[in-house]
């Protein structure tokens, strides 16, 4: 009675495995609308600001610029974390910069520290964390970017050995401080 | 196919050799201009020295060595930090790196252009000083993270040239465009780079008129005065440091302050160097009036009309100057806008010195139907306060209010101004108001009745008369000399002679009238003189005519007394100036004190234009003729208070 040949097994085993297939797929699908939803939640409850493009850097900040002349510093924040390249690391050190400026060091510390451990903290940025770790009061951090910092102006064609005082400088002065 | 893939592959090589080439031959053909157009939005391509315009890229220093400006936090500390490295010893920048470093940040900051000398830095250091302390509400002096774009400066020690740099942001000072709201100079403040795009301090307008107000239009000699001014900033912006004088102007009578009728003027004259004013002139002085410098300051004004922050003003301690004299006052200030240094002046406010004349009775009561109010004035002596004014050497009794008079005396020495202090024999002082003598006043002597009623009457046929030509013998049945309107040109009354005059007009007084002075040995040697009359009027100083200056006389007149008749025109210092004595007793319906004299400044301040002074010579005379005996008889004697 159950006597089926090969051929109605294969037939029989390929449509399971297509169902199984095609409803994995639906079920994928699913799960990554309902992501996506959230996402477009979340940009609809942001405010929306205006969008500068890839080649309007410079505008960015010097609009950016204006609002730290206002003291809006709350604003310079909403307006670059609204951007859709707001991932971009040149972007993300305009971020810290605004959460410096706010005196939320920590929060710019930390910015800065993902992009360093993701390696690409540019060598003149290093300064920058480490005057920011400075005033996050993370001082051994803070002397170790400036070691760096200098090794970094030390190979640089813009060696400057005022700078290179500076860092010394600082360096001594952070480690009294431990 | 593969022939023609073949073929795109070798053109290819070729062509990206070729691309090659030209790229290396253009780097290699203008090292600088890779550069040019990034620095040159500052005035100088990079590698371009500000100062010098050498291109020079050798390795380059900060423009301030360290700390540079990590310790500025505020627009004073960088202006000390500038100017201790500018030097500016007898005008010249010190040399090396950080002088040039602070000339550089001075002079591009103020707008000047490439190539300026760098001790034009130590001219314009006061400026720059001034803008910076003016722009602190408008500049951040820690940004942190300020992205300046990488257009950076670097030193050379000689010199400063700009260049691009990878770094991008750093800690700065940011200096905002107070119009605009964005930043137009910023620097790092790690090494004192400027940063960024570099604009000029913006200009603010704004103008500066300054005003003195509330001057009293007379001031007594001697009274202390306070000069009152304010200045009026049209812009949006507080000014520049701008310094202010308060000029004093004293004017010779009848003339003109410099500048008077004009409405706030501008000039590039200082108002006055005198006394420590401003050296580069003297507006306010000409031939007919001087001036000095009385305070001044140095200071920003807000904007608001009048601007509220600043308002100079100076309290005067004693303007001791003769009365008649015409004395102003002005307010200067200098820069007068945003770009104009030159002096801004205001309208000169002027007063006059005056006086306050002042009356004193001696020897008895006075006794008004009406009220009394006098002038009191409060002057500063030598840090302390005196008080001058009118007053009775006895009581004083008025129906309605007595203000500012003394009674008893009470000004003598006087340093306390409450009027309860010389007050103490004014009567009856009801409803605690001084005077208010309402209940049962003295009635008025009948001495015009009893001299009218004497029947040996002689007219005197004549409109003008010496006195002494009237006398009869005292002690004698009294003689009474009638008239109309008479005019009495003086008169010299010897001992043991007396004189009764009604008249039923007026009475015109045009000369002295004085007893003799030799001594009395009765009541017979009293001389006495008695001008009954509706009015009496009698002549003050005018002009070259000396008029009267002592009446020895009873003055009773049923309508005015008048003491300086010649007046015209406005009652001034110089006319009517001459002190009246009058020694008897005085008996009107109306008296007008027109006299000017006293009230002078110092020791004089207290002395009087008018003094009545109730003698015992006229109780003696009065006694002998009601009682028509030639004795004067002590009938009892009591005790009284001293009086001194």
């Amino acid at each position: 009675m159950f006597n089926i040949n090969k051929k109605r097994l294969i037939i029989i085993a390929a449509i399971i495995a297509g169902v199984l297939i095609v409803g994995g797929a639906a079920f994928g699908v699913a799960i990554w609308q309902s992501g996506k939803n959230l996402q477009d939640t979340e940009k609809t409850t942001k405010k929306p600001v205006p969008q500068y493009k890839s080649d309007q850097e410079q505008k960015l900040v010097e609009d950016v610029n204006k609002k730290y002349g206002a003291g809006d510093y709350k604003g310079a924040i909403e307006l670059i974390e609204g951007q859709q390249n707001a991932e971009d690391v040149d972007t993300q050190l305009l971020l810290a910069g605004a959460y410096a400026n706010s005196r939320d060091f920590n929060k710019a510390l930390e910015i800065y520290k993902k992009i360093d451990s993701s390696g690409k903290l540019p060598g003149p940025s290093i300064q920058n964390m480490a005057s920011i770790a400075t005033e996050a009061k993370d001082y051994q951090l803070a002397i170790d970017l400036y070691k760096r910092a200098k090794t970094f102006m030390l190979s640089s064609n813009e060696r400057n050995s005022d700078q290179i005082a500076f860092y010394d400088y600082q360096i001594a002065e952070l480690g009294k401080k431990l | 196919m593969k022939s023609f893939v073949k073929q795109l592959g070798f053109n290819k090589i070729a062509g990206g050799f070729f691309a090659f080439v030209l790229s290396v031959g253009l780097v290699v053909a203008s090292p600088q201009s890779a550069y040019a157009d990034f620095c040159s939005v500052n005035g100088r391509d990079c590698y371009v020295g500000y100062f010098t315009g050498q291109y020079d890229n050798a390795p380059g220093l900060n423009v301030l060595t360290a700390p540079a400006l990590l310790n500025v936090h505020d627009a004073g500390s960088l202006v000390g930090t500038i100017g201790g490295h500018l030097g500016c010893g007898g005008g010249q920048v010190n040399g090396g790196q950080n002088g040039v470093g602070a000339a550089f940040i001075v002079l591009t900051m103020l707008g000047y252009a490439p190539g300026t000398p760098k001790n034009v830095a130590c001219q314009q250091f006061n400026r720059w000083a001034g803008e910076i302390q003016s722009l602190a509400p408008y500049t951040n002096y820690n940004v942190f993270d300020y992205n300046f774009g990488g257009l950076n400066t670097r030193s050379v020690t000689y010199d400063a040239q700009y260049f691009q740099s990878s770094q991008q942001s750093a800690l700065s000072i940011v200096f905002t465009d107070p119009n605009t709201g964005e930043p137009f100079y910023a620097i790092k403040k790690d090494c004192a780079n400027p940063v960024g795009r570099l604009r000029p301090i913006p200009e603010r307008p704004y103008a500066l008129t300054p005003h003195v107000n509330n001057i009293p239009d007379i001031i007594e000699t001697g009274s202390p005065v306070t000069v009152s001014g304010y200045v009026n900033n049209n812009g949006a912006v507080i000014s520049r440091p701008t310094q202010w004088e308060i000029t004093q102007i004293t004017v010779k009578p009848g003339k003109k302050a410099p500048h008077e009728d004009e409405n706030a003027t501008n000039s590039g004259t200082a108002p006055c160097q005198s006394n420590g004013g401003a050296a580069s002139g003297d507006y306010f002085k000409s031939g007919d009036a001087d001036c000095k410098n009385v305070d001044k300051g140095l200071d920003t004004f807000n904007p608001g009309s009048p601007s509220q922050n600043v308002k100079p003003s100076v309290d005067i301690e004693s303007l001791d100057l003769p009365a008649g004299t015409r004395v102003c006052f002005a307010l200067s200030v200098q820069p007068r806008t945003h770009n104009d240094d030159a002096w801004a002046h205001s309208k000169p406010e002027c007063t006059v010195i005056g006086k306050k004349p002042k009356v004193q009775i001696w020897g008895d009561d006075v006794a008004v139907r009406g009220k009394i109010e006098t002038s009191r004035t409060i002057k500063n002596e030598s840090g302390a306060s005196k008080i001058y004014g009118s007053w009775v050497e006895y009581g004083g009794f008025a129906v309605g209010a007595i203000t500012n008079f003394a009674t008893g005396s009470g000004l003598t020495n006087q340093s306390d101004s409450d009027q309860a202090a010389w007050s103490k024999l004014t009567f009856a002082n009801r409803d605690n108001i001084f005077g208010r003598y309402t209940d049962n006043f003295r009635p008025a002597p009948t001495t015009a009745a009893f001299f009218s009623a004497v029947q040996n009457k002689q007219a005197i046929g004549a409109a003008s008369v010496d006195l002494s030509s009237l006398t009869f013998k005292t002690g004698d049945p009294i003689q009474v000399h009638t008239a109309g309107d008479l005019i009495i040109t003086g008169g010299s009354i010897t001992a043991g002679k007396s004189v009764v005059i009604v008249a039923s007009g007026t009475v015109t007084i045009n000369g002295n009238i004085s007893y003799a002075t030799d001594m009395l040995h009765s009541l017979q040697d009293i001389p006495q003189v008695v001008i009954v009359a509706k009015d009496i009027r009698i002549k003050g100083t005018i002009g070259n005519d000396p008029g009267v200056g002592r009446i020895d006389a009873w003055l009773v007149a049923s309508g005015t007394i008048d003491t300086c008749y010649n007046l015209t025109g406005n009652l001034t210092s110089i006319k009517c100036s001459n002190l009246l004595e009058v020694n008897g007793p005085v008996i009107t319906n109306r008296l007008i004190l027109n006299r000017t004299a006293g009230s002078e400044s110092a020791g004089q301040s207290g002395d009087p234009a008018e003094r009545f002074n109730l003698r015992p010579d006229s109780y003696l005379w009065a006694r002998l003729n009601s009682i028509g005996n030639s004795k004067a008889q002590t009938v009892y004697s009591t005790e009284l208070p001293p009086r001194f």
